[in-house]
């Protein structure tokens, strides 16, 4: 019996404790008074994670009533959880997304606020730097002009960012040093070959397991965007029918439903040739893996060259028991005996474009102290002691790379007409399926025409789903947009822009309409468009 | 002990005075016991919190015969637009709302409900209906001209007037818009116009040429913003070399130059530039 009451007070003591330090948790550590803004990002490279403590560890010193938390989520499973998090409302108050993830059309408007007021105030954080009074996206390094920054749809500003990325090759400068005698890496597209067979002679004579590239799904996605778009320079011109010199999403997937480019394009069908040679320079199998085991493998010395963002720098420069140096990919250009007709010249880096981006969450409980954050990270000190923590590329005019990630600055000087590449076409689905059968370049029996056969194939199913969806997010941004810019006018009152989202966006819609209409062999009035799809 | 004149006051005629302080209280009109429940409603809006909205104008509501009784309507009428999940019943309720409203009055409430009957018709409604959407901007344009809903239709009836299915020709559905421009009354509409013109030259593969003054008048005009005043730039320096005037392409390349130092066709136009002046 008295056991049995022993019992009972046990429990009745354990279910106490665990809702007092229930109570406690949720309060937080920081006491009553402190208001904690939470973040999540799912940066696991180098230094990242320091980077953003840092910043965070620096605000709460000047802002004693705020704690930062921050909560990393492995990229693997960053997406669902964030969905279903803010599905649930119990999302972060700062959340890393990015557009070219897609969903924003459908994200932005539910989830995420923008910060257009804000953005157009100066940055408080930078008073005492040339930067003092300057409006908060102009601190930015590209004007937060690029598609996080800006919403072109929406019109709205949303995301401030903290860092720029440069897409490089890494070499094992120790490896080539042995294999080769040369410290320097590959200058030209045939030096690159060049360099490919003495790697496989010197792997053969010493029965090493060594391939040219440690490649992985997710790297020779990121080699292809140069390869491809740097290819396809010579061709562009003939689809940027609006004479911007440079290539839309509009253009490139009208341009791929009338038929005006395909995989068999000739200059693409070159993209597609280099591509290739760079698959056979990788390990065998390199499509089934993701980039923590490329990585893995360049660190092991069974590959001389990853090619990684600049994101990926500090890593190597942490892990690597051996000397990294660091190369852009030499494309063939005007001296190529193969290639020179069909290229146009050096590649540059696009434009200064920022990223990893912080969305605020609509619900959050303390917007004004998320977007004080927001200010301190992206301010001078701020992204000074990020950049500084994490090797990364400051996002902020005045902010100093360090003296290892300066090697990484983008590369200007040179042609560059779209951060849509031609194997993101029509987008989501098209990019799938292109790295669905890049085995079918790689493969045993692989080649650029078996590649091409596919793509006749199969392509214009997926082109066609991504369409609809873009169709379809397209209006439902235009449903939303309605709601949001009435509301605005009539809460301003200010009536210098139109109370409705611009209407080239919707010229754009019907545009594609057509062009799916016409590309489906529906009749279709010269010119005219169809109901929705 | 001194006693205060409340303390005298009995619970039952505490409760009777506690009663009538709230029936006259109820009775004020909404603006007045919620001035901010309309402004609260649009604000709620702008981040499309549509139950907040609906809330916030439910309350400003009240009073119906006022005008910001016929502003809570329209702000209720966009909130069941908005609020998700969106259902046709919620459509139909709010078009109905709209339809009260225009027919109602010529207050901005009839204006922005005349709008908004267009876009249920082209985007809210399940299966849209372009030319319902065409017939209500165009009644709305010659019932309330010079209203910035008026010039907002005129801006949606130019994309329908060149995408909508009909047999007529490019350059005539070009002309159409030209008409609807030449009343345009706002900048920003006609900003707006001159691109859509612009932009329907180069996808119907029109002569370039007669995009540059279109191009020129939005550029003008002012009111582009970065990315698309960077576009204009180039666009215009582009047409300009093709067409010879060179000078013109000149200044437009050297202006975009200028203006827009780290964008990625900075070396694409210096090129264009070097070549123009060798």
């Amino acid at each position: 019996m008295k056991f049995k009451h022993l019992g009972y007070a046990l429990l009745g003591a354990g279910y106490v404790a665990a809702a007092v330090f229930a109570w406690n948790h949720s309060r937080g550590p920081a006491g009553r008074d402190r208001v904690t803004v939470r973040l999540c990002h799912w940066q696991l490279e180098g230094t990242v994670r320091e980077g953003l403590l840092a910043v965070a560890r620096r605000y709460e010193q000047l802002h004693p009533e705020v704690k930062v938390e921050i909560l990393v989520v492995p990229e693997t499973i960053y997406r669902q959880w964030m969905r279903t998090q803010l599905v649930g409302g119990t999302a972060p108050d700062l959340i890393e997304y990015t557009m070219y993830w897609g969903r924003i059309e459908e994200l932005a408007p539910r989830y995420f606020a923008p910060v257009t007021r804000e953005v157009a105030q100066p940055n408080p954080y930078n008073r005492g730097t040339p930067l003092a009074g300057v409006p908060w996206r102009d601190t930015f390094l590209d004007g937060m002009n690029g598609p996080d920054g800006y919403n072109t749809l929406m019109r709205e500003y949303y995301a401030p960012t903290i860092a720029m990325f440069t897409l490089r090759l890494f070499y094992n400068r120790t490896l080539l040093r042995e294999i080769t005698g040369r410290d320097e890496p590959p200058a030209t597209w045939r030096e690159f070959l060049a360099l490919r067979r003495e790697v496989e002679a010197f792997a053969r004579r010493n029965g090493r397991v060594l391939s040219t590239i440690s490649n992985s799904a997710d790297n020779s996605r990121w080699m292809a965007l140069p390869v491809m778009e740097g290819m396809g320079s010579h061709f562009s011109p003939r689809i940027d029918h609006d004479h911007t010199l440079s290539l839309s999403y509009w253009e490139l997937a009208h341009g791929l439903l009338r038929g005006e480019w395909s995989f068999r394009t000739p200059e693409i069908a070159n993209g597609l040739a280099v591509f290739r040679e760079l698959g056979l320079a990788s390990q065998p199998g390199f499509v089934q893996v993701r980039r923590d085991v490329a990585l893995l493998d360049f660190l092991r010395g069974h590959g001389l060259i990853v090619c990684a963002g600049s994101w990926d720098a500090s890593s190597l420069k942490r892990e690597a028991p051996f000397e990294v140096g660091a190369f852009r990919l030499p494309l063939p250009g005007a001296e190529d005996p193969e290639f020179a007709a069909r290229t146009l010249g050096p590649l540059s880096d696009g434009s200064v474009q920022t990223g990893t981006a912080f969305y605020l969450n609509k619900a959050s409980g303390h917007p004004e102290a998320a977007i004080d954050f927001l200010r301190f990270l992206t301010s001078v000190e701020g992204d000074q002691i990020f950049v500084n923590v994490s090797e990364w590329l400051p996002a902020i005019k005045g902010v100093r790379p360090t003296d290892f990630s300066r090697r990484f600055m983008p590369f200007y000087d040179g042609y560059y007409w779209s951060a849509n590449s031609y194997f993101h076409g029509t987008g989501v689905e098209m990019n799938m399926f292109f790295l669905q059968e890049m085995h079918r370049l790689f493969g045993p029996n692989g080649s650029v025409a078996a590649f091409q056969d596919e793509m006749d194939r199969d392509l214009p199913a997926y082109s066609g789903r991504d369409l609809r969806a873009h169709l379809r997010d397209s209006r439902q941004a235009f449903i939303g947009d309605d709601v949001s810019t009435a509301a605005r006018m009539e809460s301003t009152g200010r009536t210098d822009r139109l109370p409705a989202s611009p209407a080239l966006l919707e010229a754009r819609h019907y545009q594609t309409a057509r062009e799916v209409a016409i590309a489906a062999g529906r009749p279709q009035p010269e010119p005219g468009v169809e109901a929705h799809p | 002990m001194k006693r205060g004149p409340l303390a005298r006051i009995d619970s039952r005629r505490g409760a009777a005075i506690a009663t009538a302080v709230f029936a006259a209280l109820a009775a004020l009109p909404a603006s007045a016991t919620e001035p901010a429940g309309i402004g609260a409603g649009w604000k709620a809006l702008t981040l499309l919190n549509a139950d907040g909205a609906l809330r916030a104008f439910s309350t400003a509501g009240a009073a119906a015969n006022l005008p910001e009784g016929r502003e809570a309507r329209f702000g209720r009428a966009l909130a069941l637009l908005a609020k998700q999940p969106i259902t046709p019943a919620q459509v139909d309720e709010a078009r109905s709302i709209c339809a009260e409203l225009a027919a109602g009055g010529i207050d901005d409430a009839a204006q922005g409900a005349g709008y908004f009957l267009g876009r249920i018709a082209q985007h809210h409604q399940e299966t849209p209906d372009l030319a319902e959407a065409a017939r209500q901007y165009r009644r709305l344009i010659e019932a309330h001209p010079s209203s910035i809903w008026a010039d907002t239709a005129r801006t949606r009836l130019a994309v329908l007037e060149l995408y909508a299915p009909a047999p007529e020709p490019a350059p005539a559905r070009l002309a159409h818009v030209a008409g609807i421009l030449a009343t345009a009354r706002t900048p920003a509409a006609r900003s707006e116009l001159h691109l859509l013109m612009a932009d329907a030259i180069f996808y119907f593969g029109l002569p370039v040429a007669d995009s540059l003054p279109h191009l020129s008048a939005a550029e003008k005009l002012g009111l582009l913003d970065g990315p698309a005043r960077a576009d204009v730039l180039v666009q215009i320096a582009e047409i300009s070399a093709m067409t010879g005037d060179i000078a013109q392409a000149r200044k437009f390349y050297q202006a975009y130059l200028a203006e827009f130092p780290l964008d990625q066709r900075q070396f694409m136009v210096r090129e264009k530039l070097r070549a123009l002046e060798g």
